[in-house]
């Protein structure tokens, strides 16, 4: 060690501010340890991807985009006004207000918990130390109690297709654009390029998704492609599967389909091939950890890599979503404090906010049929629901997977609007271990969307 | 290729849990049945668990001072047999486990995975109160567990208050500032350290019996002139032969003559069952201590052992116990204990009954004494000594006959003679 640098006892340090990061950083704090919170952006980093340059400020662009389309779509309701004018550098404006004020927000809640929030980049370098540098050629020695790991994700890259951030860019750039791009080509049909590509498609731009797959969303289960095509179809979207990104020229994006050498114009080209974990540069080799594939650190259930160490979030296996890593963080900061306890869910939810939107939780058809389960798929058609047809929407549906012999709830997978706010009920009843009956004896407000889980559980449950 | 899950076995008598010393294998690592993969503390000893298969290990099922209930998964291993390999019946350690179980794949009937319909917080309880939930039966319609039930199977088969023990091993918030302040104050923290192993064991244990048996004491002093008195000629007498003769067998045999005289002590009681079982075997625990806590080693059969062959054996059975080396049946099925803390220097004391047994008898500390013989004072040997037993067995009354048995054969060792 430099003379000098001599170390700084410290109680328990959290690596990284985003939802994971924060709410461990909490979480120890109000079980009475001293928190130091470390992040690339300090004070203005926490929230992290999440809340900077992913969830919050995409769901923005969606949420917008979605108002512009029906605006543009209520002539059939008798609405008739002139096409709406979208302002990309407004909208930006919006959208960091909102930023801004969750920001202050976490912010606040840290400060009320007595939280330290320190700027820098964090590196172990023995067991029980680590240093954190400043950025400005400053670092500093800390010795840490417990060390809690979540350092999170960065958009991965493509090497024929380098970040430019004008012409080329990630989410990230993509969700800071100052003008609306006349045509976008999407290089990612997984959760990220679709949200991305149908936002802008409904506030006026081409937009072309490709995808190296058969298929979009390829993580996910294959019977959802149909509405989602059909629905990108009516925006007009192009959707190029099978496509191998070969590079780019000043107009065109360039690829390779059936060895066939193709290509699409477009002003922009956004990058959305997914995520890898930020462990590069943790020094994760000092505790004698080796990160497995995409940089992952494998973790023992309390989440713990490593003596005194735990690793949460996008950094560990599993889905990289933001609600995952804050379950996980409540776990990891138990741990931390002696607690008995593991990260056990029995299901995460995963939602992507395409069109319609798509929310999951549980088993899906596919995977029971893969486990050779004996179970009891039932499907409604959104065509069902009474509240849907008073708000024009007919696309999607509800399918509800329960176990033969009991009925018991093993998944459920809502297609259609407000998915994402309809699966949490079903993720309840998969925790407490509740049955398709007792989902059909549960009473549900009228007429609503909650209907729909409702309406398929008595499906199941006569079926049986 | 399969992965099979190797669960924690039943390796004795009424254990629910164990808990990891030490593994000898990780993961990559290639095993082959019967080689001894970790070192598992139960209730009773460190027990040494061999592989049931040839294969890789995959993953481990907890880390050093984890407790792992009966039936948790120990370590997964890859293999392409799809059954255990067979044990060949010579494995070497005393404490093998006796019934391994078969692996299971975690699977139910239906084909969905196995899991225990209970909500969030009840498997977080159950997690803190170290319960396996595949072990309880759920009060439910469908098998639901509830918060009660989990509560209720801690209260019953005695796994571990874990989650207090956790709790009280979290670190205080320091409040001293970072940098220590100047040396006026003394400068230091308390040492926490979990609590883990025999001493866990022995908290527990003591914990349930000090809990439930409604205890009653006897306590006297009796005249060990003559106990003295025989030790030393025996003594004599067993030198050429190497035995040396400490109290304790004397205490053993006497016992046991209170014992056979007042079957009631050497019984036990199964409330669950309202029952009570007389015992036909005479087998008496000594406590022993060592560095991490007392353990009861067992002389089975004592009443058909003479006085030396019980010496050699408890002389034996202590240095196994200090080297935590002792044999599950070395530990298991006593009838009655004997503690003798007298040769700690403790005159007298309290001892406390281990259940399923219903007394115990304490031997304090050996000592010359003035008494009134005969109107005038006199110097003799004295030997205090307390019984305790269940009140729910016995009443005053019967321990009265079983202490006058136990000290008239105390006074006068040649009573002895007449046992068997």
């Amino acid at each position: 060690m430099v003379v000098g640098n001599v170390p700084e006892a410290v109680d328990l340090v959290v690596a990284g501010g985003g939802p994971g990061g924060y709410t461990a950083a909490l979480e120890a704090a109000h079980r009475g340890r001293r928190v130091l919170l470390i992040d690339a952006a300090g004070d203005d980093g926490v929230g992290g991807v999440c809340l900077h340059v992913g969830c919050i400020p995409s769901k923005t662009l969606i949420e917008t985009a979605e108002l512009h389309h029906r605006i543009s779509h209520a002539q059939p309701m008798g609405i008739a006004c002139g096409p709406p004018v979208f302002d990309m550098a407004t909208f930006q404006g919006w959208k960091a207000e909102r930023v801004a004020g969750l920001c202050g927000g976490v912010r606040g809640l840290l400060k009320q918990a007595g939280v330290t929030v320190k700027r820098g980049r964090m590196r172990i370098t023995q067991p029980g130390t680590v240093v954190v540098s400043d950025g400005d050629g400053g670092a500093q020695f800390l010795n840490y109690k417990d060390l809690i790991l979540a350092t999170g994700s960065a958009p991965s890259t493509l090497a024929d297709l380098p970040i430019d951030g004008e012409r080329i860019v990630d989410s990230t750039g993509a969700l800071s654009l100052t003008t609306l791009p006349e045509s976008v080509a999407v290089v990612g049909g997984g959760y990220i390029g679709l949200e991305l590509g149908t936002a802008l498609a409904k506030l006026g731009s081409r937009v072309t998704i490709l995808e190296a797959d058969a298929r979009l969303l390829p993580a996910m289960d294959a019977s959802l492609h149909r509405p989602l095509a059909r629905r990108l179809g009516e925006l007009g979207v192009d959707v190029v599967t099978g496509a191998y990104v070969t590079g780019a020229d000043d107009e065109h994006l360039l690829f390779q389909r059936d060895g066939k050498s193709q290509q699409v114009r477009c002003e922009l080209i956004v990058v959305a091939v997914g995520r890898r974990a930020n462990t590069a540069e943790l020094g994760l080799e000092e505790l004698g950890l080796k990160p497995g594939g995409g940089g992952l650190v494998p973790v023992a259930p309390d989440r713990a890599a490593a003596a005194h160490v735990y690793a949460i979030g996008d950094i560990t296996d599993g889905p990289a979503l933001a609600h995952k890593a804050t379950a996980e963080a409540v776990v990891a900061a138990e741990a931390a404090c002696g607690g008995h306890v593991a990260f056990e869910p029995q299901v995460v939810p995963v939602v992507v906010f395409s069109d319609p939107e798509i929310a999951s939780v549980g088993w899906s058809a596919a995977a029971a049929a893969e486990a050779g389960a004996d179970v009891r798929k039932t499907v409604l058609p959104l065509s069902a629901s009474g509240r849907a047809a008073t708000m024009g929407q007919k696309l999607g549906s509800v399918e509800c997977i329960s176990d033969v012999a009991d009925g018991t709830l093993l998944g459920v997978t809502f297609v259609g609007p407000h998915a994402s706010e309809l699966v949490a009920e079903a993720a309840l009843a998969i925790e407490m271990g509740a049955s398709v009956e007792d989902l059909s004896m549960t009473i549900h407000p009228h007429p609503t969307l909650s209907e729909q889980l409702y309406e398929v559980s008595h499906a199941a449950l006569r079926a049986g | 290729m399969s992965h099979y899950e190797f669960k924690l076995p039943d390796v004795g008598e009424g254990l629910s849990e164990g808990e990891i010393v030490k593994w000898y294998v990780q993961p990559g690592d290639a095993v082959k049945a019967d080689q001894i993969i970790v070192d598992v503390q139960t209730d009773k000893a460190i027990v040494e668990i061999p592989a049931p298969v040839n294969g890789t290990i995959v993953s481990l099922g907890g880390a050093p001072n984890d407790v792992l209930p009966i039936g948790a998964v120990l370590a997964v291993i890859e293999t392409d047999e799809s059954a255990p390999a067979d044990r060949p019946s010579d494995t070497t350690p005393a404490a093998t486990p006796a019934t391994p179980e078969a692996g299971t794949v975690a699977a139910t009937s239906s084909g969905r995975p196995a899991r225990s319909l209970a909500s969030p917080a009840t498997r977080k309880l159950a997690r803190g109160l170290g319960v396996d939930l595949s072990q309880v039966k759920g009060s439910g319609s469908r098998g639901q567990i509830t918060r009660a039930d989990v509560e209720q199977f801690a209260a019953a088969g005695g796994p571990a208050p874990v989650a207090s023990v956790a709790a009280a091993a979290s670190p205080p918030a320091p409040a001293t500032p970072v940098r220590p302040a100047p040396a006026a104050v003394p400068v230091g923290e308390d040492r926490v350290e979990p609590l883990s192993g025999l001493r866990r064991q022995v908290a527990l244990s003591m914990e349930q019996a000090w809990r439930t048996v409604p205890h009653i004491f006897s306590m006297d002093d009796i005249d060990a002139t003559e106990l003295v008195r025989a030790r030393a000629s025996l003594n004599e007498e067993l030198a050429p032969r190497g035995i040396r003769l400490s109290y304790m067998p004397f205490f053993i045999k006497a016992c046991v003559a209170a014992l056979q005289a007042h079957p009631r002590f050497n019984a036990s009681l199964d409330m669950e069952k309202q029952q009570i079982v007389y015992r036909h075997r005479y087998n008496i625990g000594v406590a022993t201590a060592t560095p991490d806590g007392l353990i009861v080693t067992v002389v089975h059969d004592a009443d058909r052992k003479s006085l030396a062959e019980i010496a050699e054996e408890i002389a034996s059975l202590a240095a196994l116990a200090r080297e935590r080396r002792v044999s599950l049946e070395q530990l298991s099925n006593g009838t009655f204990t004997i503690s003798n803390y007298g040769s700690y220097g403790g005159l007298m004391g309290t001892p406390i009954i281990r259940p399923p047994e219903v007394a115990i008898a304490g031997f304090g500390r050996l000592h010359d004494a003035v008494v009134p013989v005969d109107g005038a004072p006199a110097v003799q040997k004295r030997l205090p000594l307390c019984i305790s037993t269940d009140h729910r067995m016995n009443d005053g009354e019967h321990l009265g006959g079983f202490a006058d048995v136990l000290m008239r054969c105390l006074r006068e060792p040649v009573r002895l003679l007449g046992q068997g």
